[in-house]
Formats: structure tokens, sequence, C-alpha cells
């Protein structure tokens, strides 16, 4: 028994070194002042560690313990990034839910004619990839008013997270008993009682993944977002990260920004991680999750 | 049940919920769909302004005259391959462990998750990070050991896609793995100590015990990644952009330059088209061979 204990803790150990190593590196980058972030060769972590990255990506001041001044902000619309994908990802959670939990709800439980057809056609816009989606999206998008704003960014989350979501709820609603239902019926609960008194509230845990999820995938986009609202107004992060990558010279900063736009994601996987096994996202079809 | 009182019937109360996203479905996914197709019979072009009907032309012009084509398969080829290699073998390596019962496995199981989590730009920034010549990891680490001299360049026009995979990899395997562990669970353990007293090892319990029992989640994974990584545009996009020179170019890529950057929508369209046939085609054959070795 004894090898294997050990065989095991190694492994953990390097499985932790890949998963982190590389978030390390960015965080050891984002930590130091600008002439250390172009030392070559680069220092394995920051000989004066300095938190001044992080306010100067965020658009505050912070105090240069080397020069001994203050510096201005970086001049990047980073705050306005994160609260526009904050609003984007809420609204498309928020919109995805509703919409989806009672779909998924009806398809678990109701006979209803041609109900195949609609189950192909959810399953049928997983298997599109996105940059196929995109295009004619952008065409009709262009002639609707649809691009370079926020609210036709949310419009196109939809037309991905609405069939997805719908459908892993739908397995969702499938695995749980049908007889407590039953009984509310036969109490005398109307159909729409029965669905709010009684199946949302079971249904609670799954319909919050959902939305946990939901908001990830939109929160994560970038070829929607960088399509259609980057370089505007309602820019969302990846892309105003990834514009920032093409103009600043500032390393340190740009991790830092970087670093910044990963602390929901990080957030939001750890809420998450309870629900993952729960959800029955390991039904095949449903998981097309990225 | 004749106590009920039925205001609305089964299907009528299924309609009235379904509604709101039968429409959604209809404008957002089957229209735009369908677009699409008649886009890709035209010579739709922003920046030469034309809009004709064109029949198959550009199906035809796709497979006759255009050489990035070819080259754009093969790269998306040779990236889809290395990624789903390894995102099995991560994805398993990852489960086997997690399955196994020891102190601290809740806090291994959420650092293992973690890579998911990120968004692809956010995975293309780390791997910058992570191979850059001048402030890379990797650069720093050979000259600490005395391997280099100077600074490393690691992305090469013949690497750079085994790269991007290696990124991929390392952002979508947890998802994998936590497919793998959910099959993994259900095995019954009564196999394992059944094939112990009749004497089998390790591997061959590997083999013959856990391989079958995971076949469902392996066509699952096989079937996501593949399908992932022939259409994945963004980690191409912001990793290597492409490059070095022309070596990380994928069809998706190409679809993504000649709609976005050429603005050829009747063009790009077809070749989303033509792309998204043949992930189709992948789907089929992998489905037709993994459930047909079921009966076998």
């Amino acid at each position: 028994m004894r090898p294997k204990r050990v065989a095991i803790y190694v492994c953990c150990i390097l499985l932790a070194l890949w998963s982190l190593a590389p978030l390390y590196w960015m965080a050891n980058l984002s930590f130091m002042y600008h002439p250390e972030a172009y030392m070559s060769p680069a220092h394995l972590y920051p000989q004066m560690p300095t938190f001044g990255n992080y306010l100067r990506a965020l658009g505050f001041s912070a105090y240069n313990e080397i020069t001994g001044e203050m510096q201005g902000p970086a001049g990047y619309p980073v705050r306005e990034a994160l609260t526009n994908s904050a609003i984007t990802a809420l609204s498309v959670a928020a919109v995805t839910v509703l919409i989806a939990s009672p779909a998924g709800y009806v398809l678990a439980r109701l006979r209803l004619p041609r109900k195949n057809f609609l189950l192909m056609a959810l399953l049928g816009t997983r298997t599109l990839p996105p940059i196929s989606i995109i295009v004619p999206f952008y065409i009709i998008g262009l002639s609707l008013g649809l691009v370079g704003n926020q609210p036709g960014l949310i419009v196109m989350y939809l037309s991905i997270t609405l069939p997805l979501m719908t459908w892993v709820l739908m397995g969702f609603f499938a695995s749980l008993p049908v007889e407590t239902e039953r009984a509310a019926r036969i109490d005398g609960c109307t159909r729409w009682q029965t669905l709010t008194k009684v199946v949302f509230p079971m249904a609670l845990s799954g319909i919050t993944a959902v939305g946990l999820l939901t908001f990830l995938m939109v929160y994560n986009e970038f070829l929607f977002a960088w399509i259609i609202v980057q370089g505007t107004p309602a820019g969302t992060i990846q892309p105003v990260l990834a514009s920032m990558w093409f103009m600043i010279g500032e390393l340190n900063i740009m991790a830092a920004a970087n670093m910044a736009g990963l602390i929901i994601p990080i957030i939001v996987c750890v809420i998450f991680q309870r629900y993952i096994m729960q959800l029955k996202i390991v039904d095949p079809v449903s998981v097309v999750i990225q | 049940m004749p106590l009920i009182k039925k205001s609305l019937s089964d299907v009528q109360f299924g309609l009235a919920l379904l509604l709101p996203l039968i429409l959604f479905v209809i404008a957002l996914n089957i229209y735009p769909l369908g677009y699409s197709i008649w886009m890709s019979l035209t010579d739709y072009d922003i920046s030469r302004g034309t809009k004709n009907f064109i029949g198959f032309g550009n199906y035809a012009h796709v497979f006759s005259a255009d050489p990035y084509f070819i080259r754009a398969l093969g790269v998306t080829l040779r990236f889809t391959a290395e990624a789903v290699l390894m995102n099995i073998a991560l994805g398993l390596g990852m489960a086997l462990l997690l399955n196994e019962v020891f102190r601290g496995r809740g806090l291994i199981r959420m650092i293992a998750l973690l890579p998911w989590s990120m968004s692809t730009y956010a995975v293309a920034t780390l791997f910058r990070y992570l191979t850059s010549p001048d402030v890379g990891l990797f650069s720093a680490a050979a000259q600490y050991l005395g391997l280099a001299a100077g600074p490393v360049t690691f992305l090469s026009a013949g690497n750079a896609i085994d790269w991007v995979a290696l990124a991929f990899s390392w952002n979508l395997a947890p998802l994998g793995a936590f497919f793998f562990l959910a099959n993994l669970q259900v095995i019954p353990e009564d196999l394992y100590r059944q094939a112990k007293t009749d004497g089998a090892g390790a591997i061959r319990r590997f083999w013959h015990v856990t391989i079958p029992y995971l076949r469902y989640s392996l066509l699952v994974v096989l079937l996501l990644v593949t399908i992932f990584a022939a259409t994945e545009t963004t980690l191409i996009l912001t990793f290597t952009g492409g490059g070095p020179g022309v070596s990380t170019q994928t069809l998706s890529y190409w679809v993504y330059v000649q709609t976005f950057t050429n603005y050829a929508f009747g063009y790009g369209s077809a070749l989303s088209w033509i792309l998204m046939l043949i992930v189709l085609f992948i789907g089929i054959v992998y489905f037709t061979v993994l459930t047909r070795r079921r009966g076998g």
C-alpha cells in the first residue's frame, strides 16, 4: 500500500503544477515593476513585489517605490469592460434561465406532438461551429442594428445558451422524482402552481448551476464579443484585454489586467465545482460546454 | 384523474411554456442558418460590392482553385488529432487519480478543474507568457538550468501548431476528466476484485475492466474534443494569429479571415459549410465505429 500512497501524492503534485504553473507565471509578472518585468532571464518571483499594476490597470493611481512618484492610471477601459461583461453575462443568464427552465420541464415531462423535431433542432444547433454561426449572424445583425452594442451581443449569446441550457435542464428535470408532482396535482394544485411551488423549488440547485454555467460561458466568450463589440463602449473584458495586447508596451500592467479578468471565473469555478457532478452534465449530448 | 379540474390541456400548457424557446430558436438559429446556406451560393463580397447567385461556384472554387484550403485542412487535421490524443490521455490520467481516495482530494479536484474555467483568450495569454523568449517561464528555466546561454524561442513554423494543441488541451482536459470520473464511479467494485482473484495485474485490469466500461464516455469525449478542436478559432487568433508564417492557419481561421478580414461573405459561408460537413462526417464515423463494437 505504501508505494501506492507515494505514487498518488507525486501525481497530485504533478497535477497541481500542471494546472497552476501557467497561472503562477502570469501572477509573477503582474506583481513586478516595469524594469524587473523586462529582465532576461525572467525572475522566478518578484524581487520587489507591488500591487500597483493592478491599481493602474483598473484605472487608479499608484505609488512607485522605485522612482518615488505617483503613477497615473494605465488608461485602458478594464473596469468598464468588467462591468459590461458582468451586465451582459447576468442578462443572458437571467433570460436563459427564465426561458429554458419551463421549456426544459415541459420537454422532460409532457407528451407533445412533434416533440422530437424540436429536440433535434436543439441538438443540431449545438453541433454547429461558432465561426459558422457568427457569419450569418453578423450580416443579419448589421442590417438590424445589432452590431456594435450590448443588446445585439446579448441576443447573439442567447442563440447559443438557450438550446444548450434547455437541453441540460431537460436532463435535470427528467432525473427528478415525478411522485411529488403527482401528489401536488391530486391535492388540487393547478399546473402552474405545481410548477412554481413544487417543481422549481425542488430543481433550484440545478437551475442555479445552469445560471452559473451560462454566466461563465458568456463571460469567457471571445469570438462573438470580438466581432460584435470590440472597440465600442460596449466592449466586454475578453476583447478589451485582447486589444490591449496589441497596443500596450507595459507587460506588467497587461499581466495584472489579465489576472483581474480571471478573478470572476475562478470564483465561479470554485462554486460550480460542487454542482458539476450533480447536474448530470455528464449526459453526453448536454455537455457541449466551452 | 377526474378529480383534477383541467383548465388547459397538456398540449396547450406545454406549448405555452415552449413558445418563447421556439420563437428564439427559429429567429436565432434556424433563420441565420438558412441565410448562411443562401449566402454560400452567392458571390456576396463587401469589398468588391458583388451579391449575385452563383450556384455551387464557391464550393467548386474551394476544391479546384484555393491553394490555402488543402493546406488549412492539413493543419486542422494535425491539430485535431493531437488535441484528441492529449485530451484523452490527460483526462483519463486525471480521472484515474481523482477517483482514488486520499486526503485533500476535494482541493486537488478543484485545482484540476481550474484551467477549464478560464476563457480561451486567457489560455492564449498564459501560454504566450510561458513560451515567450524574453519573459517566458520555459526560456528562463532553460537559462537557469544552464541548458541555454540566452533567450530561447520555443514556437517555430514547424511546431507552433503543437503548442496550440497543448494549450487547447490544458484548457479542455479537465472537462473530459470529469466525464471519465463520473463514469469510473459507476464501475462495480466486484469486477476488479474478481479480476484480481483471476490473477489479472493492474494493467490488465485497466484494459479489460476499466476501458470497456469507459467506452461510452470515451465516445463522448472523442466527439466533443474533435468538434471543438476542428472548429477552434479563438485560440489560433489570439495565441499565434495564424503564424509563424502560415503554420497555424486552420480551416476555421481561414473562414474568419475570408469573412471578417476580406469581407467575402459568400465565400466565407461556403467554407464554413464545408467545415460543418467535415465535422458532421467525423462525428458519424466515430459514432458508428464505437457503437458497433459494443455488440461484438
